[in-house]
């Protein structure tokens, strides 16, 4: 067994290293966050939309990335696509199929946002002479958002843990880092402990924020027959 | 295309024989989640308080960490303090069962709270035993909760197993980076294996949407049934 000296000396040899994964971790995950919650949005609209085709593919689609594993959806984007020539950084590759994989997955939360809210309350606001989106914007997502808010911060969690997966492809992000000076040092253990530190420090946080949130919130949603 | 069939044909029984290490994977951390997550659930809420503790830090811990990480800690971490798992398949196994394990005590969790507590004061004050409160009143309810959660867990599960590649453990995703090593087709391959996870998945993904809505249907009947005027509405 070694002394807490020589641990100490190993987390100081290889913590500046991993907290540089650390913020690559974040960039890959908040750069996807970002484009899911734009795009959520949209696909969550479509598959609400009135037109039959739009509703079938944009469920599909969704459907397809509840089944999809993200490792495979990232080979095929890194190592499959430049077959088209179609080539891009594994940061790149990286970002991208999260948010292949994310929007899909956040725009279900949108979805059920959307659909926790009593449909009562758009008709009675279609009666008071409100239109489709009006109603939509002031009446039903201002409400959805009670239900959303800790989802979303749940989803970005997920995000975080899933973020990891780029390190199969070659990004220099935390897990990739771990990896390497655990084979380096052959302390394996010792750093990949430190690496699961990092990442709880980073997600902890975030749990505590959606617990909040949910009793903070879900104190006023009164969910229709969910 | 022709040249496509005539190597899938080729290369299905290869790949088809790692789907079948996939599933099986799938399922043996599914049967790990799913028996150490009633034991943390039951910790959870019959418990003492230092039990009640032990469990919460488990379960924020495995949800906190990436699934990647339990892999690397298991498979090449254990063996620095002693623990050797031989072989790759049983350590993937151990290490997405345990990562599994605190999602799913948070399943039975959900599932138990989701009937009103007021219910089970009120079958203890009818004089029912809280074995029988638990039996008749509460886990009728709390069943059509926990049930689709549990197979979009599996479904999930089959997808994590992409992850024990990093071990070599010789499932799916292996079996695919293999071939594609001797045969230089990243991309159909890819594509060809991703059908192979469609069609293990689907199945799952359909079990899941049929019991959440037998579920809901369920729910919207209890809303309607003797003393509750209408939906529950804000």
């Amino acid at each position: 067994m070694e002394s807490l000296d020589q641990y100490m000396q190993l987390v100081s040899e290889v913590l500046p290293s991993l907290l540089r994964g650390a913020g690559i971790t974040v960039l890959v995950t908040a750069a996807s966050l970002a484009i899911c919650v734009v795009a959520g949005v949209l696909v969550a609209v479509l598959r609400l939309s009135a037109w039959r085709p739009l509703r079938l593919l944009t469920a599909g689609y969704v459907e397809l990335m509840r089944i999809f594993p993200v490792l495979t959806l990232l080979f095929l984007l890194y190592f499959g696509l430049p077959e088209f020539g179609v080539r891009m950084s594994a940061l790149q590759a990286s970002i991208m199929g999260l948010s292949i994989w994310g929007v899909a997955y956040l725009s279900e939360i949108y979805r059920g946002g959307i659909e926790s809210i009593d449909h009562g309350q758009m008709e009675a606001a279609m009666a008071l002479g409100m239109q489709r989106s009006g109603a939509m914007r002031h009446v039903v997502l201002p409400q959805s958002i009670r239900v959303v808010l800790p989802a979303l911060v749940n989803f970005a969690i997920g995000l975080l843990k899933y973020s990891s997966v780029a390190s199969t492809i070659g990004v220099l992000e935390l897990m990739y880092n771990g990896r390497a000076f655990g084979q380096a040092t052959y302390r394996g253990m010792e750093v990949m402990l430190m690496v699961a530190a990092i990442y709880l420090a980073m997600s902890l946080p975030l749990a505590m924020l959606a617990g909040r949130l949910q009793r903070h919130l879900g104190r006023h949603v009164h969910v229709a027959a969910r | 295309m022709e040249r496509f069939i005539t190597s899938a044909m080729e290369w299905l029984p290869y790949l088809a024989r790692g789907l079948v290490t996939s599933i099986e994977l799938a399922g043996v951390a599914m049967v790990l989640s799913l028996s150490l997550g009633l034991v943390l659930a039951a910790a959870i809420q019959i418990g003492g308080r230092q039990l009640r503790v032990t469990a919460r830090t488990y379960i924020e811990i495995t949800r906190g960490i990436p699934g990647l990480a339990m892999l690397y800690i298991v498979y090449f971490g254990l063996p620095s303090i002693g623990i050797v798992i031989q072989d790759a398949f049983w350590a993937a196994g151990l290490a997405l069962g345990l990562t599994g394990a605190g999602y799913m005590a948070e399943i039975y969790r959900v599932g138990l709270e989701s009937p009103d507590r007021g219910q089970h004061e009120a079958s203890l004050a009818i004089g029912m035993t809280r074995i029988s409160s638990l039996r008749y009143v509460i886990l009728p309810q709390a069943i059509p909760v926990i049930m689709p959660a549990a197979t979009n867990m599996a479904l999930d599960m089959l997808k994590d197993t992409t992850l024990a590649t990093v071990i070599s453990t010789p499932e799916l995703m292996q079996h695919a980076l293999l071939l594609i090593t001797f045969s230089y087709r990243p991309l159909e391959i890819y594509i060809l294996t991703a059908l192979l996870y469609l069609a293990a998945g689907l199945p799952l993904s359909a079990l899941t949407h049929w019991l959440a809505r037998r579920a809901r249907r369920g729910r919207l009947m209890a809303d309607f049934g003797p003393g509750r005027p209408g939906l529950r509405q804000s």
